[in-house]
């Protein structure tokens, strides 16, 4: 996943578009390695350290990755796309919401 | 012939291929915590162990089929005894479970689940049957959990047994959706459930079948909430989670405002994202 993120950070660099993450990693200081080693720059949310964390239980989350795509004003759009669905999905909202603009 | 004298030369074999002697520990925990590894010196376990290298080698080149038909009648002598014992005792309960869908006594299956579901009804050891009774499994998996749900007499099973036929209804519900939109043949109710069913299904239809869903899942939360599945985690609060995203988490909804900390300790919300499409990734480095 991270190289097609990493892709889609680049792409859509100055567009009205983010990544937000909810990670369940067990070891922080781990994860603050990772994170840099991977180049991750999106933010993400920390999930109590388990995948049985608060977050993912309330979005019952049974298995990782677990995607949602969400426009402009929170709304659910897409769930669980991958590969070049992922990146339509993500073209569509943001061309919507320029459409919407203008 | 007492039983340890007939299980003596088996649990060796086992002892042997699995390395490790464990304790026997008593049986009487099931239910209420993990299912725990195999254990050699207990004899359900030593049998299955010996049903699985049995079937493994069974056809495989180079095998003696005679001498694995031996094993194999054996196995099935030593299940019966263990069902004889004590008839309604746990270990005959799990030996009637396992035998009749290990395929042990294949050719009494039925009979099998109809002692199960009728002179069994209050072991506790019915939520193994319960767990097993996966949608697709056997075509009577639906009436012996629905039997169970009712008249069980261990709460365990009753829950368990409800929650596994919630999700019966929401296979059901998943391929008559697959028909509507033209995923699937438009045969595949009749072929999955045969005619009768299929016209059943068909009838409920989506709305229908979403509701019984919905019903049975309330029913686990409200009744059997704090009834363990067989990791330990309460069957409740799961099933409410499904009723939460079903209702809340489906395209067109708003989602649901994230309030916590990141990486670092600093806390922000998933809305001050707003005005932003958002790619949520619920990830992990593992």
């Amino acid at each position: 996943m991270y190289p097609h993120e990493r892709s889609l950070v680049d792409r859509m660099r100055g567009e009205p578009f983010a990544i937000v993450g909810v990670n369940s990693d067990k070891d922080r200081d781990a994860l603050k390695k990772t994170i840099q080693e991977e180049k991750i720059t999106w933010r993400s949310f920390w999930n109590g350290g388990s995948t049985s964390g608060p977050i993912s239980t309330r979005w019952n989350v049974s298995s990782w990755p677990t995607i949602y795509v969400l426009d402009a004003e929170g709304r659910i759009r897409f769930k669980n796309v991958r590969g070049e669905k992922l990146d339509a999905a993500i073209d569509q909202l943001v061309a919507e919401l320029k459409a919407k603009a203008k | 012939m007492r039983l340890p004298d007939l299980l003596l030369p088996l649990a060796l074999t086992v002892a042997a291929a699995a390395q490790t002697s464990i304790p026997a520990t008593p049986l009487q925990k099931v239910g209420e915590a993990k299912s725990e590894p195999a254990n050699p010196a207990n004899p359900l376990d030593a049998l299955k162990l010996e049903w699985d290298v049995v079937s493994k080698l069974t056809g495989q080149p180079g095998s003696d089929a005679q001498s694995l038909e031996a094993r194999r009648a054996a196995v099935v002598r030593q299940a019966q005894a263990l069902m004889a014992e004590d008839p309604r005792g746990e270990i005959a309960v799990r030996t009637r479970i396992w035998a009749a869908l290990a395929g042990v006594e294949a050719a009494k299956a039925d009979q099998l689940l109809d002692e199960l579901t009728t002179k069994d009804l209050a072991s506790p050891a019915l939520v193994d049957l319960a767990d097993q009774l996966r949608p697709g499994s056997r075509p009577r998996a639906r009436s012996v959990l629905s039997t169970l749900s009712e008249k069980a007499g261990d709460r365990s099973v009753r829950g368990r047994s409800l929650r596994a036929l919630a999700d019966h209804v929401k296979s059901d519900l998943e391929l008559v959706r697959a028909v509507g939109a033209g995923d699937v043949p438009p045969d595949s109710l009749q072929r999955a459930n045969g005619l009768e069913r299929a016209a059943e299904l068909q009838k409920l239809g989506i709305a229908g079948l979403q509701a019984q869903y919905e019903g049975m899942l309330e029913r686990v939360s409200k009744e059997y909430g704090d009834v363990l599945d067989s990791r330990g985690r309460a069957i409740g609060p799961r099933a409410e989670g499904v009723l939460f995203e079903m209702r809340n988490l489906v395209v067109g909804k708003l989602a649901p405002d994230i309030v916590a900390e990141d990486v670092d300790g600093a806390s922000f919300k998933l809305s001050d994202y707003r005005g932003k499409v958002v790619l949520l990734d619920f990830w992990g480095h593992w």
